[in-house]
């Protein structure tokens, strides 16, 4: 009986117990916490959408018909296209070749009765040469390549171009930018999806954002992934072929609420909006081996590509309502948290029959 | 009692970093979140491993420097006198929650 007196007496979370409560409370509610509100802020993200539709893209485009602009039309361009590879591709090729020569430039400008002829339509589509479906890849800047003998294996690891604005040109203004997901796509090889050709490549990207008159620009780094090299083609409508693979590797620059917001306070007129990309750090199995021949990487310098643009919208007034609101109540807990921890207020250890 | 309180700590650090981990690989977390940075400022917790920390560092960064507006300011206001408070209990009284 005098035991069961004692036990009864005894403060059920007392001293050090409590502290320890409190501090792991914090440590893992904490972290928690505010996962929760940032992604409750991010809930309201759009899929991932091409930021052409069939109708913005014309065959007789002013630009596309007019060889004198066609440089204007460019939504891609190289400022580093990676390692300098002239010597090698001399070396093994001949020294005399000068196909190779770094950062000289390849850019189809076939053009039949004054319009570009590297773009066709079929059906009410419009594709790009070599394209295999109705993504609207954009041509891209790529090595000079005449007598094209092929890739030598290897041509850096440390890549960067310009997206300019003709491509920011589709944004819808009226919304909020919260992602932009660049895929570059080699359709020159097809091949079975499970084919050993396709192997995971891992890298670091970022990105900055710039205004027209570079008084404004955004840096967003830290991104890094793992992607095996191969886009998915479904139906290939030009080749009635269907269920295969081709070189690619996708850039998913997915902002974070807190930058979507900064983002868009920023550049509110996507119209003059540009950026700057650098893919680095780029693992890739087969330059490894310095292997003669086609490359896992779809960008290596020698080839043309095409390039993919998606984007996805927020709206930023919601996202705001459930950050802040969510802040505010993580920020009021932990006021209430930072008084009752005071000798004057001690709501929990009260609740608890803890020590008076 | 201080390597036990020692030992629990570090198992709530591992709990709640492999919980928003999991969190995150299961597509809770916008993926953006997980990365070390917040309006391009260089980050603490930039390992994967401390991934559910990044985010609260990324969480407190953009409270400081003004994205998440008043309520921000109200958020690192209330963290601040949470440790400012646990301090001077363990100074003045040896343990932090008086």
């Amino acid at each position: 009986m005098l035991e069961a007196v004692r036990v009864e007496n005894k403060p059920k979370l007392t001293g050090i117990s409590f502290n320890i409560f409190a501090l792991v409370g914090l440590l893992v509610i904490l972290p928690i916490g505010t996962a929760f509100v940032t992604n409750l802020g991010n809930s309201n993200n759009s899929q991932y959408q091409p930021i052409m539709k069939p109708n913005d893209f014309k065959l007789n485009d002013p630009y596309l018909c007019d060889p004198n602009n066609f440089n204007d039309f460019r939504w891609i361009e190289w400022l580093d296209i990676g390692d300098n590879m002239t010597s090698s591709y001399q070396s093994y090729y001949g020294q005399n070749n000068a196909n190779y020569n770094f950062m000289s430039e390849d850019i189809v400008q076939t053009h039949t009765n004054g319009c570009n002829n590297f773009y066709f339509q079929y059906g009410s589509d419009i594709f790009w040469g070599n394209s295999r479906d109705n993504h609207y890849p954009l041509a891209s800047q790529a090595f000079q390549f005449n007598n094209y003998e092929g890739y030598i294996g290897y041509s850096g690891d440390d890549f960067t171009f310009r997206v300019d604005e003709n491509a920011f040109q589709h944004l819808d203004d009226d919304q909020d930018l919260s992602g932009i997901k660049l895929t570059f796509i080699d359709n020159d090889l097809g091949v079975a999806c499970d084919n050993e050709f396709f192997r995971n490549i891992s890298f670091d990207y970022e990105i900055t954002l710039i205004n027209e008159n570079m008084s404004q620009s955004m840096f967003f780094g830290g991104f890094s992934d793992t992607q095996k090299n191969s886009y998915h083609i479904q139906y290939d409508q030009y080749n009635q072929q269907n269920n295969y693979c081709v070189e690619s590797l996708s850039l998913d620059y997915d902002f974070t609420p807190f930058e979507s917001i900064d983002i868009n306070q920023k550049f509110n007129d996507y119209d003059n909006l540009s950026a700057i990309v650098r893919v680095f750090n780029i693992e890739d199995e087969y330059n490894l081996n310095y292997s003669v021949g086609v490359s896992d990487l779809v960008f290596t310098g020698d080839q043309d590509h095409q390039t993919m643009i998606q984007i996805r919208y927020v709206d930023t007034i919601r996202t705001n309502f459930f950050l802040s609101g969510g802040t505010f109540i993580l920020g009021g807990a932990l006021w209430l948290l930072a008084i009752s921890s005071t000798p004057y207020w001690n709501p929990v250890i009260n609740t608890l029959g803890g020590k008076k | 009692m201080n390597s036990i309180l020692i030992l629990i700590l570090i198992g709530s650090v591992l709990g709640s970093t492999s919980l928003v981990n999991a969190a995150a690989k299961n597509g809770f977390l916008n993926s953006g979140l997980t990365r070390s940075v917040a309006g391009g400022t260089t980050a603490i917790a930039s390992s994967n491993f401390m991934v559910g920390y990044t985010n609260l560092e990324s969480f407190i960064t953009a409270a400081a420097n003004g994205s998440l507006g008043l309520a921000g300011f109200f958020f690192i206001g209330g963290l601040a006198a949470l440790l400012i408070t646990w301090a001077g209990n363990l100074i003045e009284f040896g343990v932090a929650v008086k």
